[in-house]
Order: structure tokens, then C-alpha cells, then sequence
């Protein structure tokens, strides 16, 4: 294949990727590293590199309209955005100095991990019995949000402000260590410690999302792991797909793509971790 | 710091509003450039015949700024992508750096503190990085 029909195929399937990340909020990036490294044989640093760029694309195309909507609560993103920025340097660094091998059985496992939240949804729509601790009383960190089904707006507290800083920190080392969002740590994240409703965690996970892996992108940038060539159709092909698919997700049946994704998550999950102890 | 605080609603200020125009513009004007850049580089031919892992050997070096502003100014495809891509990283920094200037305004002064942490590790490990290679 010459290298334009590459970057043809790597276009569309990166559009494909950035579509099926949209609908199911987990964003295109999981796809692009296991497409570039299994599909096209390139170095994963060099896969890792383009993906975290596109990240950054597709992140900011969401947070954009999630923002719109006052579903995000900019105040406990910024404040976690201090612990997943370090994290996101901490990975970039890292990687550079990590075996191959070990970084394809790392993003496997992330995979695979990934694909937990689809199968079972995790946490409470809105959590009940929350009373907001000290940190978050003197931060003003409560907020709420507004019901499109009930129509009206919600209000919620917020606590575990300490725990969730410690867990964002490692969310953003796996974003920078393995190019992805972690969007599915940083929901994590929120929900668990800090007991946000869904539809905050997730609004406010991706306003993050933009910010810690603009934090490592840089990192891969300077050290020539950001390659114009296959960096250019990832970026074009995710943000494109990602802004059709914010269209689509309004009228789309949200079980369809899960039913559809959480196989190619778990398969490409499994292949990436064989792959990485040296057995694919 | 013993009264229950008064849930506040995110959106719809001007900080919001204008952080959503902001990250929309900053995606679409370096998805724009990396677009012209790629067009471009097609165009001048180097990819065909070439396959994609040679073109990646060729291009994998460490990204030196002067010679991407050098290359974007006489229209060279490969430094308008490099060019676009550093946009688009700098989309989500800008980001934090107006909602400094919003803290500012609305005398917050923790989140000052906050948003220009987030501001300086960003910065620092952007210009870090450059410097360490």
C-alpha cells in the first residue's frame, strides 16, 4: 500500500473511531493506538503521539457544547485539572523510557478496564444523602444542574475532594502514559469519591479531558513522537467523526452502540495485552 | 464556613460562554491548517511511491519551533501540519488562561490560585519539554 492509500484508510477509520467514540462517550482514542500499532505496524509511541492529539480535538468539540448545556461544573474541573495535568507529565515522561512491550499490556489492561462502566453503568443518576465535606464547602464546589426529562434543575453536594485529587492524578498518568482520555478513570473518579450525578461526572470528565492531555501532548511533541503524516488524517478523521457524531447521539439509541462497541473494546483489549507479553 | 452553601449554576455566564466559543475556535482554526498542510503536502508528491513507515522514519525527529515557523511561512505542507498541531495544543491552555483572567475579575481568589497552578504546570511542561530537547 503506498503511503497515500494509508493515510486514506487511516482517515476513515480514525472518522469511523472518532463517530463510535461520540456516541458512546468514551472518545476515539482507545481505537486509534490498537488501528495504528496492530493495523499499520507503526511504533505505539508514534500511535500514542497521534492520539493524544486527537484527543485534545474531539475533548474540546464536546466540552464546548457540554459547557453550553450547564452540565459542567468548571470549578471542580479546574481544581482536579491540578492533579491530572502533573499526571498527564508524569506519563509522557515515562513513556519514553518504557519497554513496547510493557505499553501495549498497559493499554490492553486499560482496555479492558474501560469496558467495565458499559457493561454495568456505574453510580447513582443522582446520588442521594451527600453532604458536602470541608474542602468542598470552602471551594464552592456544590452546584446543579439542569433535568431535560423532569425540567428542572437539580441540586447537588459534593465530597471526598482529597480522594479525588489522589485518583485524578493517575487518571492523568494513564492519559499521558497511553494516549487516551481516561475519561473512564476521571468518571471513576468522580463518582466514587466525590459522588457527583452521572451526567456532571461525565460533562465534566470530558472538559478535562482537553487540559490533561494538552499536558502530555506536549511532551510527545518536542520529542518527535507527534508525526505530521499520521498525526494530520487521525486529528481530521476523529474530529470529524466526533462532531457527526454529536449530531447523531440525539437521536440514536444509546444501548445499539454499547451492544455494539463493548466487543470490539474487549477483543482489541485482549489482542493489544497478548501482543505486549509476547504472545500475539 | 458553617453555613450550607448556596448551590450555584454552572453555565450561561460570560466565563461559559465564552470558554465554548473559545475551544470551538481554536479546534476548527487548527483543523483548518492541518487540512491546508496536508493538502499541500500531498500535492508536492513526497508521499507517493514512499511507503508509510519510511515516511514516518523520515518525519520521526524531535519538533524544533524555529524551523516549523520557518517552513509554515513559505507554505511547506509537513510544517503547517507541525504548525496546526501546536495550535490545536494550545487550544485547551488558552482555555485555562481566560478563565484566570475570569477568576480575576469575579475576585475568586482560590481559584486564581487554582487556574494559574494549572496555567504555570502546563506552561512549564510545555516549555520544559522544548527546552530538555
Amino acid at each position: 500500500m503506498s503511503a497515500e492509500q494509508s493515510m486514506g484508510v487511516i482517515f476513515g477509520t480514525a472518522l469511523a473511531a472518532g463517530l463510535m467514540g461520540s456516541l458512546t462517550g468514551l472518545g476515539g482514542g482507545v481505537l486509534i493506538v490498537p488501528l495504528l500499532t496492530v493495523g499499520f505496524g507503526l511504533d505505539i509511541r508514534v500511535a500514542i503521539g497521534a492520539s493524544i492529539v486527537s484527543i485534545i480535538a474531539t475533548s474540546s468539540g464536546a466540552a464546548a457544547a457540554y459547557v453550553r448545556d450547564h452540565l459542567t461544573n468548571i470549578r471542580i474541573g479546574m481544581l482536579l485539572e491540578m492533579a491530572t495535568t502533573m499526571g498527564g507529565l508524569t506519563g509522557a515522561f515515562v513513556t519514553g523510557y518504557l519497554p513496547s512491550g510493557a505499553l501495549f499490556a498497559l493499554f490492553g489492561a486499560v482496555l479492558l478496564v474501560s469496558a467495565i462502566p458499559m457493561v454495568r453503568k456505574l453510580g447513582e443518576e443522582i446520588p442521594h444523602g451527600v453532604l458536602s465535606d470541608a474542602p468542598a464547602r470552602a471551594l464552592r464546589l456544590a452546584g446543579r444542574y439542569p433535568d431535560r426529562s423532569s425540567g428542572t434543575e437539580i441540586p447537588y453536594q459534593v465530597k471526598g475532594v482529597p480522594a479525588g485529587i489522589s485518583m485524578m492524578y493517575f487518571a492523568g498518568v494513564f492519559s499521558g502514559l497511553l494516549g487516551i482520555g481516561a475519561g473512564a478513570l476521571k468518571v471513576l473518579a468522580m463518582d466514587t469519591a466525590m459522588r457527583l450525578p452521572m451526567k456532571v461526572s461525565t460533562a465534566t470528565s470530558n472538559f478535562m479531558i482537553g487540559v490533561t492531555a494538552a499536558a502530555s501532548a506536549g511532551v510527545y511533541f518536542w520529542r518527535g513522537d507527534v508525526v505530521p503524516v499520521v498525526a494530520a488524517p487521525v486529528a481530521l478523521g476523529v474530529l470529524g467523526g466526533s462532531l457527526v457524531g454529536a449530531q447523531l447521539l440525539l437521536r440514536f439509541p444509546n444501548v445499539t452502540v454499547r451492544l455494539i462497541f463493548i466487543p470490539v473494546l474487549a477483543g482489541v483489549g485482549i489482542e493489544m495485552l497478548l501482543r505486549g507479553i509476547g504472545v500475539a | 464556613m458553617n453555613e450550607t452553601p448556596q448551590p450555584v449554576r454552572y453555565g450561561g455566564g460570560p466565563m461559559e460562554l465564552w470558554i465554548s466559543r473559545g475551544l470551538l475556535a481554536g479546534v476548527i482554526l487548527s483543523g483548518l491548517i492541518i487540512f491546508a498542510g496536508l493538502v499541500l503536502f500531498l500535492a508536492k508528491g513526497t508521499a507517493s511511491g514512499e511507503s508509510l513507515t519510511n515516511l514516518v522514519d523520515q518525519q520521526k525527529a524531535a519538533a524544533d519551533f524555529g524551523a516549523i515557523l520557518r517552513g509554515a511561512g513559505r507554505a511547506d505542507g509537513k510544517s503547517l501540519i507541525q504548525f496546526g498541531l501546536f495550535v490545536l495544543i494550545l487550544t485547551p491552555i488558552s482555555r485555562v488562561a481566560m478563565s484566570v483572567f475570569f477568576f480575576l475579575r469575579e475576585r475568586d481568589r482560590i481559584f486564581v490560585v487554582i487556574t494559574t497552578t494549572v496555567l504555570l504546570i502546563l506552561l512549564g511542561g510545555l516549555i520544559g519539554a522544548a527546552l530538555t530537547q
